[in-house]
């Protein structure tokens, strides 16, 4: 069972999303805390979405999304 | 875990403590129809907590219910001692029990069943755990539970998802991916991108012109995607229409292809049918009746024949008495005649009757040696004297008449000699016709058993032909009749899905075409930082979706790669393909996973016959298996079979017996095959010694026993 930080790493990899965004050097020991604190829009936006639905099961989706727009602001 | 014995005690047919120990490898339970199999299956799955609960009252053997006092109480128990791995010194006891008393009025009376558990440390040291369900679950998780056990061959086919709305095989590979997780990170992707779609829809500054063409494709939008929901629930359906309609002819090919053989396994059931009907009529099981309906006579026959007895004697008694006394009485009275004829009113000399006859018929008088002439005055008075004698006589004999006329006690004693003779014989005959009755039922009850055997057999042969079961039972015109509908039905239904397809096709490039207008009206008047954020979530959502996905087919694939590997090592059928698990789409958005059997040319198999099918699924429950053996917090479970394999002939149960011993892991395997019925007692057949199993037992009712009285019936085990 793929635990969050994996998860996160597979998104970041997936071939859908080359060129979009710079791949992080240190992409192999990424942790969404990390992650957090990137400057880039997909890879803050993406740990922000893993690190609120590892928190509770029952998550809000606005509340999330609230969230990530407020983070995109400042990134985008 | 590994099961390493079951102690079974008064439970069902298992009268008394029965105890079976199993190898950790194959384990073979032999046993004929109507012997004990699936009760001890039963019995594993009892305490395994798999059994509906309506169960727990039917649990206690009749047996010993039906041999409890008054005032007694009993038990009834299945405990399974078992190990989390082979050769673990670490035990665990699970125990399910039930225990029950007899009350004054006759009534019994169920306690609630106990479920407990017991744990032997390395050391030895005891733990007894009161809640034995949790203990289980511990043990033997209860996901992998619905997974081990399997009752008949028909439950093996959990797996055929030939357009049922059947989701075993998903829920078993969801079992092991991170489905549950994935959903719900799913659902949350989706929900903030679409959120982002209608910020940005909402956010977007346009002319009223724009206004009314963004409002005109919107509708269009909805409408189109309504449109290309429902075709593809159409198409679902019709998908599963088809796949019912392949079945069935298939099924119905291999009829027609044996139309002969089908008619005369058909007409065989038929005679049989009828023979069990007639020989049913001949069954007469109310002995009790028969007793005191028609041989009502000999209730309290002893006492009738003691009272009948003790009043003859005592009359006949009486009777004897009267006539002594009455003897003696009427001797008295001639005595005293004599007497005075001897000595009062006759002369000396005076002759008796008879020589006064004589004297008169010689015309002789005897006393004075005179003649007396007929008419002589001496011959009047000798006729005078022996009238006066006569009368005299009479006279004293009417005073004391006969004291019985008729003998009535002698007719009496004769009536009782020919009453006992027939009571007697009576007696002997009913227990004769008892006897008769009761050995003549058995053997007509062994009979239809072996009619309805028979019946299986021909069935299975007709099984075997078409390939399913159920449909059998029509007739062959009637096949023939529907075979040709179903192609007509087929082909029109071919014809609609192409059709449908199509226009899913045209709709979906509409589709495309309004999303594309929609996005340039919101990238004309729009908030750019809008439409970039629903970019960006909306690739997320979509990287998610794939990740999602490609980790179930990776468990897919695992899960198609180890059934292939075992089947490989199984498969005694001339089918030489491999077996395809795939995902297929069905309806909008649902998708679920189906079991193909492709040739090596990579075309589709259509015709599985039941044993390849069986065969193929006992490799996917292993296959299973064998995943969760494999997981970190998991080592193994066995798997408990009754009856799986009925559609086997014996050569082919003995191969795949053989090939499943090869194969790691416990199995648990209860089979009515290698066992054959003579004279009423099971033998097992030579073959089975040539299998390869680890441990082996035979199942058998001890003999006699009657069907219909389950107080008679008791399964004995016996190691092979």
């Amino acid at each position: 069972m793929s635990t969050n930080n994996e998860l996160l790493r597979k998104i970041l990899r997936h071939p859908d999303l080359a060129g979009s965004f710079e791949m992080p050097k240190n992409i192999n020991s990424l942790t969404i805390s990390k992650a957090r604190n990137s400057d880039d829009p997909y890879v803050s936006a993406s740990a922000e979405i893993l690190y609120d639905l590892g928190k509770t099961r029952n998550v809000n989706s606005t509340e999330i999304y609230t969230k990530v727009q407020r983070l995109l602001r400042t990134k985008l | 875990m590994i099961i390493n014995k079951v102690i079974l005690k008064n439970y069902q047919c298992y009268y008394g403590e029965t105890e079976i120990v199993f190898s950790d490898k194959l384990n073979i339970l032999l046993g004929a129809n109507g012997e004990g199999k699936t009760k001890l299956y039963e019995g594993i799955m009892w305490v395994l907590d798999e059994l509906d609960k309506s169960q727990d009252i039917l649990v206690a053997s009749a047996k010993a219910l039906h041999e409890l006092k008054v005032g007694d109480s009993g038990v009834t128990s299945v405990a399974l001692h078992v190990s989390k791995k082979v050769g673990d010194l670490e035990k665990y006891t699970i125990i399910k029990e039930r225990r029950y008393r007899k009350n004054a009025d006759g009534e019994i009376h169920y306690s609630d069943v106990d479920y407990r558990a017991e744990h032997e440390t390395v050391s030895g040291e005891r733990i007894f755990i009161d809640d034995g369900k949790h203990e289980l679950n511990q043990l033997f998780p209860v996901e992998y539970r619905q997974y081990s056990n399997f009752e008949g061959e028909e439950a093996l086919d959990i797996f055929d998802t030939t357009g049922e709305s059947d989701d075993s095989l998903l829920n078993l590979i969801n079992l092991f991916s991170n489905a549950d997780k994935n959903e719900r990170y799913g659902k949350v992707f989706t929900e903030i991108s679409n959120k982002a779609r209608i910020a940005e829809e909402k956010g977007r500054k346009s002319s009223s012109k724009d206004e009314k063409d963004f409002k005109e494709l919107q509708g269009n939008r909805n409408t189109t995607s309504k449109k290309i929901k429902n075709l593809e629930e159409l198409l679902n359906e019709l998908e599963i229409e088809i796949g019912k309609l392949n079945q069935k002819i298939n099924d119905s090919e291999r009829i027609v292809e044996n139309k002969d053989v089908f008619n005369t396994l058909n007409s065989r059931i038929e005679s049989r049918r009828e023979k069990i009907k007639r020989k049913s009529q001949d069954i007469k099981t109310a002995y009790v009746d028969f007793l005191f309906d028609r041989k009502w006579i000999l209730m309290h026959y002893e006492e009738v024949i003691h009272g009948f007895n003790s009043k003859y004697d005592s009359l006949n008694k009486e009777r004897r008495d009267a006539e002594h006394s009455h003897t003696a009485k009427k001797a008295t009275a001639r005595a005293l005649v004599a007497a005075k004829h001897d000595f009062t009113e006759l002369a000396v000399n005076v002759p008796d009757r008879a020589t006064m006859q004589e004297m008169i018929d010689e015309e002789t008088c005897k006393v004075c040696g005179s003649p007396a002439e007929e008419g002589s005055d001496a011959y009047v008075f000798m006729n005078r004297k022996l009238d006066a004698l006569i009368k005299d006589i009479e006279k004293t004999d009417k005073k004391t008449p006969e004291l019985y006329k008729f003998n009535y006690l002698a007719e009496l004693r004769n009536k009782r000699v020919i009453f006992e003779e027939k009571v007697s014989s009576d007696i002997k005959s009913t227990s004769e016709d008892i006897m008769f009755q009761f050995s003549k039922n058995t053997r007509t009850q062994n009979e239809i058993e072996e009619l309805y055997e028979e019946i299986e057999g021909f069935k299975k042969k007709k099984a075997e032909l078409v390939g399913s079961k159920g449909k059998t039972e029509s007739s062959y015109e009637n096949i023939v009749i529907n075979y040709g509908a179903a192609i007509k039905q087929r082909e029109n239904k071919i014809a609609d899905k192409t059709r449908h397809k199509n226009e899913v096709k045209t709709l979906n490039i509409e589709l495309a075409e309004i999303t594309g207008k929609m996005e340039k009206i919101n990238s004309k008047g729009g908030d750019g930082f809008l439409s970039l954020s629903r970019k960006l979530l909306e690739s997320l959502n979509s990287v998610f979706d794939k990740i999602k996905n490609d980790e179930f087919d990776i468990i897919l694939q695992d899960l198609e790669d180890r059934t292939n590997k075992i089947f490989e090592k199984i498969n005694i059928e001339s089918f030489q393909g491999k077996i395809k698990i795939e995902r297929y789409k069905y309806g909008y958005d649902k998708h679920s996973v189906r079991v193909v059997h492709e040739l090596h040319n990579g075309q589709r198999f259509l015709t599985p016959n039941q044993s390849l099918k069986t065969s193929v699924n006992i490799a996917i429950i292993m296959a299973v298996s064998d995943m969760a053996k494999s997981k970190d917090d998991f080592t193994t479970y066995p798997l408990i079979f009754d009856a799986p394999i009925s559609s086997f002939d014996r050569d082919k149960s003995s191969q795949f017996l053989n090939m499943l011993g090869s194969i790691s892991g416990q199995k648990i395997i209860m089979l009515k095959d290698f066992v054959s019925k003579e004279k009423g007692t099971v033998r097992v057949m030579d073959e089975f010694t040539e299998l390869a199993c680890d441990s082996s037992y035979l199942l058998s009712l001890k003999r006699p026993f009657n069907k219909t009285d389950l107080t008679t019936i008791e399964t004995q085990v016996k190691r092979l």
